[in-house]
């Protein structure tokens, strides 16, 4: 049975971010990681190993595939392995956003009817 | 695999290659080359960041150890197993189980083996590490126990240590030693009790200072703790701590306040709360119980401080310290250290103490007298640290060569199951079901190992609680300790699992072909010939070191059976009769004096006397003397173990007098100056004169009063052991014991015959003379020179069984190797017979083979011993005997070898029966 969008949720925060990245476009390792930590106000600070594990476990799951390698446009002619997000993994991420959303509004009318927030 | 060039390498990402060696093969294939352009990215960042190197590389290595290592787990947890989650239920499915029983009965041989020694490793390892807990490492039962202190006295002068202080300095410490917050003392013994019914008893007794728990940090369970009101001094009398012989007719004593101890109270009282404010009566005095002592409070220092662990009643010194005398050496002193202050501190201060003491005293500059303090847990551990610490090293020697011989065992199975694994795997068994087979055997292996190793370890307390020696510290609190013991299954259990299981994981790779054409001629699997040849090699010599050191035991027992302790004790009963109401001298020496008589009429008694101490019976006794010059040059004072004796003790212990004579009932009183020394002290005090031309002869002495006397020397006797039966100890002097003011000592009386048998008649004696005078420590003299010898016993009897474990599990070791080794030379042996090789040239061979093994084993393992042993005699574990015993060693090798033959014989035996037709069909 293939895996679905519920097998993976929630997703960890690194997961997440990762993820998240990948959705504005094909990216390789040392971009990923910048840009998670960019874009997570420095808070998923990711060093390859922990990433390559993580990207392990992506593409097992079949959230990530590896693209094509090509140099890399931002730094100089080297060939770098790119990885892109499947639809599979779109769906993951939109998943676990709406989770969060859902979330986030039965917390906020509970704290509205309870006073704590306007 | 690359498809790009890839760019130069520099040294930093060397070395990033190399640390990617941590990922398993298959992560690091796929990954390796993304990762080290990760790394070239990271590093640039971190150069135009202006990260030092350092600090780069400290996290780099950080990311990838702790990445590989999460790496590595997650892949054996994968591949133990989708079906295989360790601690589900389908693992341990009541079928795998049982099949497993199954393997192991048909294999009961490896199974007993398996189990055996993973039950001697987990037995003997919990048994000892929980007495080396409960005596070494456990802290001890006092709040904030580092901060306790025992202050005490070394007589340098006089080569006398560790002594107790007398309580008249009490007041200058106090006011010296300022590191200290609060100080106690203790002085102990044991003194006649009568409770409110009259019923008289022996109790052991101690008499404290008034903030004696608050030191220690110990809450009273019931009634009220001493306040320094209990420890006013009465008007009319000055008591003093021991020895007290208030003058004849005073008026009655007022009640001394007292503590009870929790099992005194709840054995004499049966936990009775209404007896707070009720009197009782012990020794002389009326004593007011105003408290009870918590169930677990233990004097831990009892060693030190009286030998009474628990005391049964507490009460408070009564003495004005102010004009208590400073020669009477009788307090044990704990302090409890101020905070902030250390042990330097406070042991600068009691130099300053022990100088001031020494300028204002001539007997404390004549003595040298120094003080000095230690922490008390390092201090109560000392005497027995070494012993133990050695049996630790036998015991971990024993852990080392039962792992070391399960890993054997298991690997030699897997080896031999290699092939039955791989044919199940070839006809679709699934890499789950062959790893849980072999998981499921492993855990009962294990578990029943363990199952037995408790039990082992059970019993292995109950022997060392009965066989330890009286001056093991804290020796009730020994308990199997549950983290040691679960920490032994955990390690028997990993041990079983890894060796049991690792070899299944590899059996049941997807290779099965390989397998299947190598099996049964050159193993892949369970370790190479020489991993498995080298564990049985390391196994031999550590045996062999144990071997050696159970050896040097043995002699060193045989050694002190030996030791002539000077007197026989042999046919002698000893016990205590003290009457605790005798108020004066008179009144002691005719109780004393009576009590005799009647006991030398009883029928089949030879002689009888009263001394204070009698040998071997564990308590110190000191006493100063010095040649007749010493009056002028009190450096020349020394220090003899003094024995104060009615006449007869000399024929009732059988000690031998080498010149002049025993004490007569003329010598048995108050003014008497007579005395008999031994030959060792004959020699100090006469240096090259006979024994015959001492007697006459004077030396200076204060038994009697606080002044040196002349004391005039009727006879010499032959040197007695008395602190311990291994070393010849001090000097020694005889008083009478009127000399001493008729003090009880143990009495003791030689009979024709079994000297118990008199225990009834004494008894009835005792109690027609007094009936309220209770008789304790009823024992044949031989019990002390028992329990002195328990020490070398204890040690001889752990090392031993050690050594024997030890033995044996090499011998298995061996057994196991060459067993294996006939099995896989079983075509060549064919070979070598169908080509005319005799069984008895077949049977030399494999013998040779196991010989030369052990050979190597026991010339490495006399090595070590030769380098351990010392440590022994460091420890003060051998009697009369050098480590290096040359015939401990020949014997112990000797023995080895014989052993080692016996394991090489069965194997042996097996290959040269074998006909040379079944042998080589066998391939």
């Amino acid at each position: 049975m293939p895996p679905t969008r519920h097998d993976f949720s929630p997703l960890k925060q690194d997961t997440f971010y990762v993820l998240l990245v990948l959705l504005s476009g094909e990216r390789h390792g040392y971009a990923i990681m910048r840009d998670a930590a960019d874009s997570s106000n420095q808070r998923v600070v990711l060093q390859a190993g922990a990433l390559y594990r993580l990207l392990a476990r992506l593409l097992e799951d079949g959230l990530v595939v590896e693209s094509q390698r090509r140099p890399a446009a931002d730094a100089d002619d080297e060939r770098r392995r790119y990885y892109r997000i499947t639809p599979l993994g779109k769906r993951v991420l939109a998943a676990d956003a709406e989770r969060m959303a859902a979330l986030a509004d039965v917390a906020r009318s509970a704290l509205r009817a309870n006073g704590a927030i306007a | 695999m690359s498809d790009f060039p890839v760019p130069p390498l520099n040294s930093g990402e060397r070395v990033y290659r190399a640390l990617l060696h941590l990922y398993p093969r298959r992560f690091r294939e796929t990954f390796a080359l993304a990762l080290v352009e990760a790394f070239r990215d990271e590093r640039r960042a971190a150069q135009r960041a202006g990260t030092s190197s350092a600090a780069f590389w400290l996290s780099i290595v950080q990311d990838l150890v702790t990445q590989a290592c999460s790496e590595r787990i997650a892949l054996l947890w994968r591949t133990l197993g989708n079906s295989f989650r360790p601690f589900t239920l389908r693992l341990m499915s009541f079928h795998d189980l049982r099949l497993a029983a199954r393997v192991l009965r048909n294999n009961r041989l490896f199974a007993l083996t398996a189990i055996v020694t993973i039950a001697l490793g987990v037995g003997s390892s919990t048994a000892i590490f929980s007495v080396v807990n409960a005596v070494l490492l456990r802290p001890l039962p006092y709040a904030n126990p580092d901060r306790l202190a025992m202050i005490q006295m070394d007589i340098l002068g006089r080569h006398f240590m560790n002594a107790a202080i007398a309580p008249g300095n009490m007041l200058d410490l106090k006011a010296r030693a300022t590191a200290f917050e609060s100080i106690a003392a203790i002085a102990a013994g044991a003194v006649p009790f009568v409770g409110m019914d009259g019923k008289p008893a022996q109790i052991n007794y101690a008499v404290v200072t008034p903030n004696f728990f608050t030191v220690l940090g110990t809450r009273i369970r019931l009634g009220r703790n001493f306040i320094e009101a209990d420890g006013t001094p009465e008007p009319t009398e000055a008591v003093s701590t021991t020895r007290d012989s208030p003058p004849a007719n005073s008026p009655p004593p007022s009640p001394t306040m007292t503590i009870l101890s929790h099992g005194f109270w709840v054995r004499r009282f049966g936990a009775d709360s209404s007896v707070i404010g009720k009197t009782v009566q012990i020794g002389r005095a009326p004593a007011m119980i105003v408290g009870v002592a918590p169930a677990d409070l233990r004097l831990v220092f009892s060693k030190w401080a009286g030998s009474v662990a628990e005391p049964d009643a507490y009460s408070v010194f009564r003495i004005d310290w102010s004009t208590a005398s400073r020669l009477n050496t009788s307090l044990r002193i704990i302090g409890r250290l101020a905070p902030g202050a250390s042990i330097a501190t406070a042991q600068a201060q009691l130099n300053v103490f022990g100088a001031d003491l020494q300028n204002r005293f001539p007997i404390y500059k004549g003595g040298n007298a120094v003080f000095h303090a230690e922490q008390m847990q390092p201090e109560i551990v000392q005497d027995v640290r070494p012993a133990i610490l050695a049996l630790m090293g036998a015991v971990l020697f024993v852990l080392l060569i039962a792992c070391a011989n399960v890993a054997n065992l298991l690997l030699v199975r897997a080896m031999t199951r290699e092939r039955e694994l791989a044919i199940r795997a070839a006809l679709g068994a699934s890499r789950a079901t062959l790893i849980g087979q072999m998981f499921a055997e492993s855990i009962l292996l294990a578990g029943c190992g363990a199952a037995f190793g408790l039990l082992l370890a059970k019993l292995g307390v109950t022997l060392l609680l009965r066989i330890a020696p009286v001056n093991l510290p804290r020796v009730s609190d020994v308990a199997i300790d549950p983290s040691v013991l679960g920490f032994a299954i955990l390690v028997s259990l990993l041990s079983a699992l890894v060796f049991g299981v690792l070899p299944a994981v590899r059996a049941s790779r997807p290779d099965v072909a390989q397998t299947l054409r190598a099996a049964g001629r050159s193993p892949s699997l369970g370790g190479g010939k020489y991993l498995r040849q080298s564990v049985v090699l390391v196994e031999v010599a550590l045996s062999f070191v144990l071997l050696i050191g159970s050896g040097l035991m043995v002699r060193s027992f045989m050694a002190l059976e030996r030791v002539d302790p000077g007197f026989d004790p042999r046919g002698v009963l000893t016990f205590t009769a003290n009457n605790p109401r005798l108020q004066n001298t008179t009144e002691r020496a005719a109780y004393t004096q009576t009590l005799k008589a009647r006991l030398e009429a009883l029928p089949g008694v030879i002689s009888v006397t009263e001394s204070s101490p009698l040998p071997l019976d564990g308590s110190d006794s000191n006493l100063r003397w010095g040649p007749m010059t010493a009056a002028d040059d009190p450096s020349l004072y020394q220090s003899a173990t003094s024995f104060f004796v009615t006449p007869g003790y000399f024929a009732a212990m059988k000690v031998k007098l080498i010149a002049g004579r025993a004490f007569t009932a003329a010598d048995d009183d108050t003014t008497s100056r007579s005395v008999i020394v031994d030959e060792e002290l004959a020699a100090k005090a006469f240096p090259g004169q006979r024994p015959q031309s001492v007697v006459g002869k004077q030396v200076l002495s204060r038994a009697a009063g606080p002044e040196p006397e002349p004391y005039r020397i009727i006879g010499v006797a032959q040197h007695v052991r008395h602190l311990s039966l291994a070393t010849a100890g001090r000097e020694q002097m005889y008083l009478s014991t009127g000399a001493g003011g008729f003090f009880p000592g143990r009495w003791a009386m030689r009979a024709t015959g079994d000297p118990t048998r008199l225990i009834p008649a004494v008894r009835a004696v005792v109690a027609d003379i007094d009936p309220l005078v209770p008789i304790a420590d009823v024992l044949p003299m031989s019990v002390y020179v028992d329990r002195a010898m328990a020490a070398t016993r204890f040690s001889l009897v752990m090392i031993g069984i050690f050594a024997a474990v030890a033995a044996l599990l090499a011998s298995i070791g061996l057994y196991g190797v060459l067993a294996t080794s006939v099995r896989q030379r079983t075509a060549e042996i064919g070979v070598r017979m169908a080509f005319g090789a005799t069984g008895g040239s077949i049977f030399r061979l494999i013998v040779g083979q196991g010989l030369a093994l052990s050979g190597i084993g026991l010339v490495a393992g006399a090595g070590i011993a030769l380098a351990l042993t010392g440590v022994l005699s460091r420890a003060g574990m051998l009697v009369s005997i050098k480590p290096t015993d040359p015939l401990t060693y020949a014997v112990i090798a000797l023995l080895f070898g014989a052993m080692a033959t016996l394991a090489c014989w069965i194997p042996a035996r097996r290959a040269a029966r074998l006909s040379p037709n079944a042998a080589l069909r066998a391939e």
